[in-house]
């Protein structure tokens, strides 16, 4: 980088170009959608055989292309503004200290050098001191790596300063001053350079056309790389809430701009994922790209594992067994870690189906909202039917015990037919359905049987541990809606027997976001519990929810309520569906724990139709066993 | 949780281990026990033979209004056999709306008329016991066994009339998918 250079360069070129890659990168966005919804999907509702899953399967790589082209254009473009802005800065102080010298009558030179004229008291011999020529000395600045190059270029700067300063001819060190502010311009210039070219030239991908584990292992290398180099362009970002305050969020990211929204989604995919209060598009965008990057790494790390050895092996003249050697140390170096990551891809299998899904049979995009595959004991996985944003209704389920990563699509399942049973109720309106798993369920629900002697569903410990996030989901929710629409919107909060005991103690959690106000109601229109085996509380009132917009249901078969109000879930045994708790008790026409999402035959589906219409506000078309008292 | 606490649950669960095991096998005799055997159909068809019944339906009505367009869908029918994953049940939940109380009352009628005559068995038609008294009409398809349940929401509280409906196959099994 050269005075001339410099001073030629527009760093608004950079721009323009960032705002290309930033068009291709949504082109991307948007083509992968089509691929997607409108084809992948479609075909796979009409189409059947060989040939239409090899279609399928070709489809998927290609959205997978897209998907790639979208990240890494994204970072293309964020690391061009971030560049362009370190470059304006330099450009910015070349500037000021060209206007400078002109003002001072100096001449800059092709070389960065300034030339001043003769100037000053003249000597007893009559003349006036001589003019000349310096070139500036710059510092390695903070950017820069730091050697003693420092050093150096200070001794050299003031030997030039007190030559200056003998010099009669006042002229000398004006120059002097310039040339040295254009000598750090240019020096800043080049650290921009040398910290950019290399990380730009690694955003350059293979010419191949798969999307392989390594290109997207060396996606989230590449985000680091483009994040370290663009910190200073980050720190720019001001102001981000920091208790985590879903409100603060949704209008602290309305006030960002169009490229510092793009380069937060581009660099910080993670935390962007799991922040309540962002819109869901942003969530689902940034949780997608952790998603590719997470399953690349954890596939790449279990491919790594070699296979469990002969587990045992016989000695002595009984032919006793014995674990061979070999295994021990293959279980104790690798075993655990094998089944995490096991675990860790059939969840994401699992959310891979439900994106497959969208466009199949008329189901809406998929949100997802949160993903972490090592979150909580089995991990944590949120993902909407349709855009919560903008939905006239919205409703939230919380599934109960046992519920895993890994078996997550049954209750993926459920919200999916809700999401269908409402969308007919009320067929003006826009639906989303919600699953929302992010609390350590109960592994045992029965005595004895599951792993314990008494099961963990008969404590409250994971209810409460869990409810102040689903508090603060229910928050960001609230605060996401109302930024996007500027309305509340109707809401539902839906939990299956253990999941409703979430609910009940979120419903008792006052965040730390709340400063001091205590017992502000949940942020939802309407709560039903679905086989509750007690929520903590006598009644409605004592969640903080007027009963008329309390609902709740369990078949008569069902023994969870009855067991789960005695073992304590519920306050003084009472459960949901217990006359004197006091809400509106739904009719039932299914079987069993798990049936409340079925229907039978010579029925009339009153258990999911009683469900659809308290998510659309269609109250009196509920069909009651017992009415919530006035 | 105090140590107290897990003490007076344990007893508990001791209590209500026994009555689970009541519970529950009670609860696997019922729903394991389908009162037919399931056929073996792939989901596609099935969809299709729920989806082409539901247009029926529409025509049956004789009326003009807009449709949802919600598809008919497979997914899992709770079978305890083991496998619950192989067996699949279809319903289709859809609805005619943007039409008047009066235009939607013609078209229950006209649906009891002429649900025998499309093979339908009607089982129960009359008001259903919603605050808004509903017309509710249950019928069984008798050569396909397909349900289905039509309720006229006339949304005299503020919502909009609709007449609603599940159409829905009985429980069969899809070879492609034994896993």
């Amino acid at each position: 980088m050269d005075y001339e250079t410099l001073k030629s360069l527009k760093p608004s070129e950079f721009e323009d170009a960032a705002n290309g890659y930033q068009d291709v990168s949504n082109m991307a966005d948007h083509a992968r959608e089509s691929v997607e919804r409108q084809i992948a999907g479609k075909m796979q509702a009409a189409l059947e055989g060989e040939a239409a899953s090899a279609a399928l399967t070709q489809l998927r790589a290609l959205g997978q292309n897209f998907h790639y082209v979208q990240v890494e254009c994204g970072l293309a473009s964020t690391a061009l503004n971030a560049m362009a802005s370190d470059f304006r800065a330099a450009k910015t102080h070349l500037d000021s200290a060209v206007a400078d010298a002109h003002e001072q009558k100096l001449t800059v030179n092709a070389d960065g050098s300034v030339s001043y004229p003769a100037g000053g008291e003249k000597s007893e011999d009559g003349k006036t001191p001589e003019g000349g020529k310096v070139s500036g000395i710059a510092n390695a600045s903070s950017k820069g790596p730091l050697t003693d190059a420092g050093d150096s270029s200070d001794t050299a700067k003031s030997v030039a300063q007190q030559a200056a300063n003998f010099d009669p001819n006042p002229n000398h060190a004006q120059a002097l001053e310039c040339a040295n502010r254009i000598a750090q311009a240019i020096q800043e210039a080049t650290e921009a350079d040398e910290l950019w070219a290399p990380k730009l030239r690694s955003l350059k991908a293979d010419d191949d056309l798969t999307v392989s584990a390594d290109d997207w292992i060396d996606a989230k290398k590449d985000t680091r790389g483009v994040r370290t180099g663009a910190k200073d362009y980050l720190d720019a970002i001001k102001d981000r809430p920091k208790n985590g305050d879903p409100k603060l969020t949704a209008k602290w990211w309305k006030g960002l701009s169009k490229d510092q929204q793009e380069a937060l989604i581009a660099l910080e995919p993670a935390g962007l994922g799991k922040t309540d209060g962002l819109p869901a598009e942003v969530r689902d965008e940034a949780n997608r790209t952790v998603l590719s990057e997470a399953r690349a790494q954890y596939q790449t790390e279990r491919n790594a594992i070699p296979p469990e050895p002969a587990k045992y092996k016989t000695i002595g003249p009984k032919a006793e067994s014995v674990y061979t050697d070999e295994w021990l140390a293959w279980h104790h170096k690798y075993e655990s870690r094998a089944k995490g990551l096991d675990k860790a891809l059939a969840g994401m299998d699992n959310i891979e189906r439900r994106f497959e899904r969208t466009g199949t049979n008329h189901l809406p995009e998929a949100y997802l909202l949160g993903f972490d595959p090592f979150a909580n004991t089995d991990g944590k996985v949120i993902i909407a039917n349709g855009n919560p944003d903008s939905a006239d209704h919205t409703a939230t389920y919380v599934p109960g015990s046992l519920t895993d990563q890994t078996n997550i699509e049954d209750e993926l399942d459920k919200s999916e037919k809700m999401w269908r049973e409402s969308s007919r109720q009320s067929p003006n309106d826009s639906v989303s359905t919600i699953t929302w798993f992010d609390y350590n369920s109960p592994r045992s629900a029965e005595p004895v049987f599951q792993h314990d002697w008494a099961p963990e569903a008969m404590s409250d410990d994971q209810a409460a541990e869990g409810a102040p996030r689903l508090r603060q989901f229910l928050d960001g929710n609230a605060a996401a809606h109302e930024t996007a629409t500027g309305e509340k919107g109707h809401s539902t909060l839906i939990g299956h027997s253990y999941g409703t005991t979430v609910i009940g103690d979120a419903a008792k959690v006052d965040p730390p976001y709340h400063e001091g106000r205590t017992h502000d109601p949940l942020p939802v229109d309407d709560v039903m519990t679905v086989a509750s085996p007690g929520v903590q509380a006598r009644s409605p009132g004592d969640m903080g929810l007027s009963p008329e917009h309390f609902w709740a249901m369990a078949s008569p078969d069902d023994t969870v309520p009855s067991w789960g109000g005695r073992a304590g879930l519920g306050a003084d045994g009472i459960v949901p569906t217990d006359a004197e708790f006091g809400g509106n008790i739904m009719t039932t026409d299914t079987e069993g724990h798990g049936g409340y999402w079925d229907y039978k035959e010579n029925g009339a589906s009153n258990s999911l139709k009683n469900q659809a219409n308290v998510i659309v506000g269609r109250y009196d078309d509920v069909k009651l066993k017992q009415e919530a008292p006035e | 949780m105090l140590p107290d606490g897990r003490k007076v649950y344990a007893s508990l669960a001791l209590l209500s281990a026994l009555m689970l095991t009541v519970g529950c096998s009670s609860m696997d005799e019922k729903s394991s026990g389908l009162d037919y055997e399931p056929q073996v159909r792939k989901s596609g068809a099935v969809e299709e033979e729920v989806g082409t019944l539901s247009s029926r339906l529409l025509e049956a009505l004789k009326i003009k209004g807009k449709v949802t367009d919600i598809a008919p869908m497979a997914s899992s029918c709770d079978v305890s056999d083991g496998n619950t994953k192989k067996y699949r049940v279809v319903r289709h939940p859809w609805s005619i709306y943007d039409v008047d109380n009066k235009t939607l009352e013609k078209g229950m009628n006209n649906l009891a008329a002429r649900l025998p005559q499309q093979g339908w068995k009607v089982v129960e038609d009359g008001p259903d016991s919603s605050k808004n008294r509903n017309r509710e009409i249950l019928a069984v398809h008798t050569k396909t066994h397909t349900q289905m349940e039509a309720t006229w929401m006339k949304g005299l509280d503020g919502h909009e009339p609709i007449i609603s409906f599940a159409v829905y196959s009985r429980c069969f099994r899809d070879p492609g998918r034994s896993s």
